[in-house]
């Protein structure tokens, strides 16, 4: 790997961060769609587009930061409530994330032209108003960054008479931020000559706040022309440095304009408090010392909890790791698991009890790591389930659908790999809800359906899978359709007498699709086959069940992982096998006399239950033959049990999936392969499409009966 | 509004006030401090059974303490004072660490509440 120099690493650190706001972004953005008036939406985007642009222009990258500031000066707007959010608004936003994104893509590219194309339309939304009050970006004071106020409120003597109570404004400040109050009695006179309805007290307030200046004044709005107030920041963008934590109580009096220097000169040099000698010399009144006390104490709160969110983002819960570190880190589990199993044979071997207790000792700690490395690997599919939303907003607008896109279970974790190997299949199967099945909204409405669509993704977890589903509310899969449709294409002949369920498979033909027209969506017939390629690939299975009117729902049943599995280990002869542990149920034996008994066919009587069985000695053509007594594997496939004889079975197996090389990727019923502890090579049994060949073959053997059986009856 | 009677004991008079100590009986109690604190050496507050009380109404117990001082004369609050009085005293900014006037060595009426 090339070097990266320290620059590099800083921006690609950017790029990876801007690619993750800009997916936060479009996210909100397709939220806020659906909710404009949501303040928390529209402040996730803001900062989303602040932090692009700010970080852009520390990096470098100052287009970015250019083309965003403008982007981000309208989202003010709409965050200060000034400027509404609106479809266009919306649109273009989402054009100018998708342009953000090809700046990074393509920084040496020329994007002038098309970032005006984004931003003139842009600008135009802006209303005239809120054009001329100014965006106010970065002013101080501006909505967004913690700023501390001293607050001056005298408040007019009549203001009890005007209905107005003072502590009422004072809760209002603390809504805001942490405040401090300290009321002035001063003022207040002896009871004789006092008013009850007059309001005597001042205040001094210290308040920290992000919600800006502005918020702080609103506070005040009715009083104002009746009070005397001060408003003035203490520190500028809130944040205190070790010069305002530190603030001495003089030089706060100074500040405040309590005391002069020379006030405090001629009181220092005595080894007393300076607020005590203040008071005592008459300097100063106590209140005065006590509200600079408080502005002292306000302070150090506030930087103690800045202290405390800077640790915490200091020492993140989480941290980036490239993910080329974490295959080699499962590689290297992989690796590691093997020798384990080598070491646990050979403790077994020489039963030395010294060299067993070690065995076992580390054959729990790779158990561990295993599972460690494992669940480090495993993503929520949550990321790559909104990317869709974009997708189906932007094709039913291309196509003129209506169609909402719903999900359920984006917590589901898989591995890594199965997610990223996983989108292409899903945008296809996607693209062909929105294109195929959800009807145009006037032929939804003739049909009592209501005009907008639905597009419903779920993930859930089923054992050591996770069961993917596209559910749509469309017109539902055409069986005599994609009948005539195979038929023309001799994927079957007119006599073949198909169930429903493999009527519905067809589609996953390549070239298959009774598209009439073709768009630029889908309908060229390279979808479906892409689709289940890809999940066989991820050894994984395609299910279609579907209700004409109704609607289609396409489950994809996925493994957790494609790197290290559960296995049940099996020999036949001299082969060894592996089974997925998930899937397999129990294990029964066969005698040989009860095989004869079955007349021939694979089928055996499991506790009353008749259980079809595959003879895999057979099924591999392994010469020899098996034992008195053989074991059925009993295994759950797709609701069936189906048996696998072999011979005899060895036991759990942690088993490390080898690919198998190019030359035998196209043999049928193995997914792959894994090393045992003496290095023997054992198969990894693909049992879903084992149990297709044998239905398939049993289906032949059927058909060529009964055409002997008619041949027959037509020469009697 | 608040219920405002003057209980005389032996060596003071004790000013108790019932419900809202709010503007609406500001007056009253005004009235109610004045008198006391002109017939007695020793005022006693007894806010026990007060259910809110307002920033005139603090005012006005600042100002009578302030009064007892330059009488020489001594004003003190019940200690069974409700949660509400130390409330409003915290909400209206009226808390102190520090006595009212340096000279005065007789503290602060809010101090401590």
């Amino acid at each position: 790997m090339r070097d990266m120099s320290s620059a590099d690493k800083h921006k690609e650190t950017y790029r990876e961060e801007a690619y993750e706001l800009l997916a936060d972004l479009e996210v909100a953005l397709l939220e806020l769609e659906k909710s404009p008036d949501n303040g928390e939406l529209i402040g996730r985007a803001f900062r989303d587009l602040h932090t692009i642009k700010g970080s852009g222009a520390m990096f470098g990258f100052e287009g970015i930061a250019a083309f965003t500031h403008e982007v981000e000066t309208v989202f003010d707007l709409v965050r200060d409530g000034r400027m509404p959010v609106t479809k266009d608004l919306i649109d273009l936003t989402l054009s100018a994330r998708d342009h953000i994104r090809n700046l990074l893509d393509l920084p040496e590219t020329d994007h002038n032209a098309a970032g005006g194309e984004i931003l003139t339309p842009l600008r135009k939304l802006v209303p005239r108003d809120a054009e001329e009050t100014g965006t106010g970006d970065s002013a101080s004071g501006h909505a967004g960054d913690n700023m501390t106020y001293r607050i001056q409120f005298r408040p007019g003597p009549d203001i009890f008479k005007k209905g107005i109570n003072p502590s009422l404004l004072l809760n209002e400040l603390r809504t805001l931020g942490p405040c401090r109050a300290l009321a002035y009695t001063d003022s207040i006179p002896k009871l004789n000559s006092i008013d009850p309805e007059t309001c005597y007290t001042y205040w001094d307030i210290m308040l920290t706040t992000d919600k800006g200046i502005n918020a702080v004044k609103d506070v005040f709005i009715f009083v104002e022309e009746d009070c005397k107030l001060i408003i003035e920041e203490i520190c500028d963008a809130g944040k205190f440095g070790e010069k305002f934590a530190d603030k001495k109580v003089g030089e706060i009096l100074i500040e405040r304009g309590f005391v002069t220097q020379g006030d405090l000169a001629s009181v220092l040099g005595q080894q007393r408090r300076i607020g005590e000698m203040l008071i005592e010399t008459n300097m100063v009144s106590p209140r005065k010392v006590e509200a600079a006390l408080a502005e002292q104490q306000h302070i150090r709160e506030i930087r103690q909890k800045e202290q405390q969110n800077d640790h915490q983002a200091d020492t993140p819960s989480s941290i980036r790791v490239a993910s080329g570190k974490l295959d080699s880190l499962v590689n290297l589990v992989g690796e590691m698991v093997t020798v384990q199993a080598r070491l646990s044979r050979l403790s077994a071997f020489k039963n030395d009890p010294v060299l067993l207790s070690v065995a076992e000792e580390v054959e729990r700690l790779t158990g561990e790591l295993r599972d460690q490395t494992m669940s480090i690997r495993m993503l929520p599919i949550g990321t790559t389930f909104s990317k869709f939303k974009r997708l189906v907003r932007d094709l039913s607008k291309e196509l003129g659908k209506e169609i909402e896109l719903t999900t359920e279970g984006a917590e589901t974790e898989l591995d890594k790999t199965v997610i990223e190997k996983l989108n292409d299949p899903m945008v296809h199967l996607i693209r062909n809800c929105i294109d195929h099945a959800i009807e145009p909204p006037d032929i939804r409405s003739a049909v009592g359906k209501p005009a907008q669509g639905m597009v419903h993704l779920s993930a859930r977890h089923s054992g050591a899978y996770v069961l993917i589903e596209i559910i749509d509310d469309g017109a539902g899969l055409d069986a005599d359709a994609i009948r005539a449709k195979a038929i023309e294409k001799g994927l079957i002949t007119p006599d073949d007498e198909l169930t429903e369920k493999e009527i519905y498979s067809l589609i996953l033909a390549p070239g298959f699709s009774t598209a009439k027209t073709v768009t630029n969506v889908s309908g060229r017939g390279v979808g479906m086959d892409v689709v289940k390629r890809a999940i066989d690939n991820l050894r994984g299975s395609i299910g279609i069940s579907s209700q004409k009117g109704i609607g289609t729902t396409i489950t994809l049943k996925l493994p957790l992982t494609l790197a290290i599995i559960e296995g049940l280990l099996v020999n036949i002869g001299k082969e060894y096998f592996v089974l997925p542990l998930a899937v397999v149920e129990e294990c029964v034996e066969l005698a040989r006399q009860d095989a004869a008994n079955a007349h021939g066919r694979h089928l055996a009587n499991v506790r009353g239950q008749i259980v079809p069985y595959i003879r895999l000695r057979e099924q591999f053509i392994i010469q020899g033959e098996g034992p008195e007594i053989e074991q059925i594997v009993i295994a759950g496939v797709e609701g069936h049990r189906v048996g696998f004889v072999v011979d005899s079975v060895v036991g759990e197996h942690q088993t490390v999936i080898k690919t198998l090389g190019r030359i035998y990727k196209d043999i049928d019923g193995i997914s792959g392969a894994t090393i045992l502890g003496d290095g023997t090579v054992a198969l990894i049994l693909d049992i879903q499409r084992l149990t297709e060949i044998a239905e398939h073959e049993e289906m032949k053997a059927q058909a060529g009966s009964k055409k002997l059986q008619s041949l027959k009856e037509g020469d009697n | 509004m608040a219920e405002i009677e003057i209980v005389k004991e032996k060596d003071a008079d004790v000013v108790v006030i019932r419900g809202e100590m709010t503007i609406e009986c500001a007056g009253a109690l005004r009235d109610a401090l004045l008198r006391s604190l002109g017939g007695s050496e020793r005022v006693i507050l007894d806010l026990g059974k007060v259910t809110a009380v307002d920033l005139s109404c603090l005012q006005l117990l600042c100002s009578a303490h302030r009064t007892s001082l330059s009488s020489a004369k001594a004003i003190a609050l019940k200690q069974d004072y409700p949660g509400i009085l130390k409330e409003a005293v915290r909400e209206n900014g009226y808390s102190r660490c520090l006595d009212c006037r340096s000279d005065s060595g007789q503290g602060c009426f809010w101090k401590g509440i």
